[in-house]
């Protein structure tokens, strides 16, 4: 059981290694971009 | 009497009771958020509800005195006869902290349930569904198991459930969802969970309780129970890693709702073993639940086109019938005191799928049966503009969100 166990936990690495790397989402926005200050509004 | 055993037993089923609001966490993360409050509601009902089932009758026919293998007597009902000193039989507990104990379980095995009729059950419906199966469905089986029924006797081995509540429960599902039919738009609209933070808080909260699930199973603080402990916890990681692993390679991207998903259905997995097994067995037993519940919602939501809404079956039936097999191949006599296949007994194995058939047909049969006579009474589903609208306005009243 103790091989087998060993097994199940190695072929995770393994995946982890082969797993595919997926293209970027597009982007969203977030609180990180420049907010577009409203009409009238002071300048930032 | 020993007090260091009911003292954990009565922790342990506290940790059980958290488990059914984490449920609704669990479930309610998945639902559109205009359903989230009905979905947590039928955890919490359900609380309410079979708690006083099993004060009542619950208890009676499920530990009575065995009638015929099937079913216990009217001995216990309303808890007569139960003294708060009497001492559970082979054990250092009081039969209220195993009445306690068992009640938890017997609460969460319908709310399991409700996952595969989520965003459009008539709450009445749920009610009466939720009350006729806890009392013809939940209490013979663990009558059966557990209460020294046929399948006890027959020496069927069901540590802390895998038998008695996730294969009943995701078979229950599977013809719930069936007899219902699938939600408006089911195929053609996406499903996205409207809100992942609660179901992963949900099943973090799930795992937690499993530890009183699993380890107060053994009703006394010894090492059967710390045993329990770890290889619950470590089938929880096992199934968590694998299930997320298998989606990433999947579909590119190592999903959160994937490691949440498969650590509930390591935990499923383990849940019948955990007295019965060695650690590198509860590690082989986590990876086949991840592997195997990943693939049976696959199966089921794009071959078979079931829309069992929140996967009960592919998690606690599939998780639930692996867990009861698994238990016949890995179980260990220097742990719970019998061999499974792997240790030179192969008549266990036998004597576990005798067990799962048995209980996948009971459950089935009877839910269908329990579902066919509601509806006689009631609808088993809103209208569909009452399902559009959503069921926490329409069934409730309430919003969870305002904006």
């Amino acid at each position: 059981m103790l091989i087998a166990a060993f097994i199940c936990f190695a072929s995770l690495i393994l995946g982890w290694l082969l797993a595919p790397t997926a293209a970027p989402t597009p982007a969203v926005e977030t609180s990180t971009q420049p907010m577009v200050p409203e009409p009238g509004s002071a300048p930032a | 009497m020993n007090s260091g055993d009911t003292a954990f037993v009565l922790i342990a089923a506290a940790l059980v009771m958290l488990m059914t609001p984490a449920l609704g966490f669990f479930y309610g993360g998945l639902v559109n958020r205009k359903n989230v409050l009905s979905t947590l509601m039928h955890s919490f009902f359900t609380l309410a509800l079979v708690s006083v089932v099993w004060v009542l009758w619950g208890y009676s026919l499920a530990f009575g005195e065995d009638r015929g293998g099937l079913i216990g007597g009217l001995d216990f009902v309303g808890l007569r006869n139960i003294a708060p000193d009497d001492v559970l039989e082979g054990t250092g507990i009081p039969v209220m902290a195993f009445v306690g104990f068992q009640m938890m379980f017997a609460v969460i095995t319908p709310a399991l349930i409700t996952g595969a009729f989520a965003e459009r059950k008539r709450f009445k419906a749920f009610v009466i569904f939720t009350l006729a199966w806890s009392t013809f469905v939940y209490a013979p089986l663990a009558h059966w198991v557990w209460g020294g029924g046929w399948l006890f006797e027959f020496g069927a081995l069901d540590f802390a459930g895998g038998t008695v509540i996730h294969i009943s429960s995701g078979v229950a599902a599977v013809i719930a969802a069936r007899m219902l039919g699938p939600r408006v738009g089911f195929g053609r609209k996406p499903a996205d969970p409207h809100n992942l933070t609660l179901t992963v808080l949900g099943a973090g909260l799930l795992w937690f309780g499993w530890f009183g699930f699993n380890a107060g199973s053994a009703l006394a603080a010894n090492g059967l129970a710390a045993h329990a402990f770890v290889v619950t916890n470590v089938a929880a990681a096992m199934g968590a890693m694998t299930w997320m692993t298998v989606s990433w390679i999947r579909y590119g991207r190592p999903s959160v709702l994937g490691a949440a998903a498969g650590a509930v259905a390591g935990l499923v997995g383990i849940t019948p073993a955990a007295g019965f097994v060695g650690a590198s067995s509860a590690i082989i037993i986590g990876f086949g639940a991840g592997l195997f519940c990943f693939f049976a919602v696959d199966l089921l939501k794009q071959v078979i086109k079931l829309d069992d809404a929140l996967d009960v079956f592919a998690v606690h039936g599939v998780g639930g019938i692996w867990g009861a097999l698994a238990t016949g191949l890995f179980a260990d006599a220097a742990i719970g005191g019998t061999d499974g296949l792997f240790f030179g007994n192969p008549e266990q194995l036998w004597i576990q799928f005798v067990a799962t058939v048995a209980a996948i047909a009971f459950a089935g049969v009877m839910t269908f049966v329990i579902l066919k006579v509601i509806a006689l009474v009631t609808a088993l589903r809103v209208p569909e503009d009452e399902e559009a609208l959503g069921l926490d306005s329409s069934q409730h009243g309430e919003l969870a969100y305002n904006s």
